[in-house]
């Protein structure tokens, strides 16, 4: 691994987990704990640019330094909702990747998609009955919310293709 | 340009397949009749939505107090006296139409009034529940605290 590389990875995992954390004080829309994800753009970045390794060893760090950081003391249930989603979504997005059938839109609403359905499954060990009223909602959101960032990820490749080609002093 | 319009069909039936999952589900929807209050996915107590009947789950024990208590954090203070009757998912003390109940980070206090209910206080990192203000069909969750308002329609309805 480069000296770069590894600079750019550890830039990344900083500024994902910054938005993550301002992004849990802001509520989109009231009474409904749903958040639009921006931190997935780093995500998609890094899967596109480096590669699916590097993309989960990222995404723990900022769960955990995310959950480390919300106020109060260390909460399991929240951090068990935000760690399964990520395990479907990383799950969902690298097979994605792989396949190379969809372009990074695609893509990015699809692993959103798989987000919800992974926190939807953890909910179900915690609160059974009240899955059933947020799934439908949950669901339909994440589709323009991954849109949004699979847009959002493209015009950052798409712009700064320069940046990580790795130069020789 | 083949991947886009892949992209783009993509999107346009996840959109329409969930649209129309969303606009059937809130459809069937019902207003709510009793709303249970649970804690650890347990139920606790039961309220009424219509007349506020209060309804505790059995061998549950309920304080009833004659007048306002204060809320500190995890303490309840009767007269400046430190109550030591709560404790996680255990133990209801009720004034009025206000519940007192413990929480996994402090006391839970919940209101019912004008057939809606709601999470009047609470302790936790983001406030989700207590921000969330009175509902009588979308559940109140308070994840930090392990509590979770639901409401279902009475058994009644189920009959044609």
């Amino acid at each position: 691994m480069s000296v770069k590389k590894l600079t750019l990875l550890a830039i990344f995992t900083a500024v994902a987990s910054i938005i993550n954390i301002l992004e849990s004080y802001v509520q989109i829309i009231p009474g409904i704990p749903f958040k639009i994800g921006f931190s997935n753009i780093i995500t998609l970045i890094i899967i596109y640019k480096y590669g699916t390794k590097e993309a989960i060893i990222t995404v723990m760090i900022r769960i955990i330094v995310t959950a480390l950081y919300s106020p109060g003391t260390f909460n399991y249930a929240t951090f068990s909702l935000s760690l399964s989603g990520a395990i479907f979504s990383l799950i969902a997005l690298s097979i994605l990747v792989k396949l190379n059938f969809f372009g990074i839109t695609a893509n990015s609403t699809l692993s959103s998609l798989f987000h919800v359905i992974g926190q939807l499954v953890a909910a179900s060990f915690l609160f059974t009955d009240v899955v059933a009223y947020y799934a439908p909602l949950m669901l339909f959101i994440s589709i323009p919310a991954g849109v949004l960032t699979g847009i959002l990820a493209n015009r950052f490749i798409e712009s700064t293709k320069d940046l990580f080609i790795d130069k020789k002093f | 340009m083949k991947k886009n319009k892949n992209d783009r069909i993509l999107i346009g039936v996840l959109l329409i397949i969930f649209g129309g999952y969303l606009l059937i589900t809130s459809v069937l929807e019902k207003k709510g009749e009793v709303a249970y209050v649970k804690v650890d996915n347990e139920l606790m107590f039961s309220v009424d939505l219509k007349d506020g009947t209060f309804k505790p789950r059995p061998n549950e024990v309920v304080k009833t107090l004659q007048e306002m208590p204060v809320v500190e954090e995890d303490k309840l203070l009767v007269d400046g006296v430190i109550q030591t009757f709560l404790a996680f998912n255990q133990g209801i003390v009720r004034y009025e139409n206000l519940y007192y109940i413990m929480g996994n980070l402090g006391i839970v206090v919940i209101e019912y009034k004008d057939n809606q209910i709601r999470v009047k206080e609470e302790i936790s990192p983001y406030n989700i529940c207590s921000r969330q203000g009175f509902s009588d069909k979308q559940p109140i969750i308070c994840l930090p605290n392990y509590v979770t308002i639901e409401f279902n329609a009475a058994e009644t309805d189920v009959n044609i």
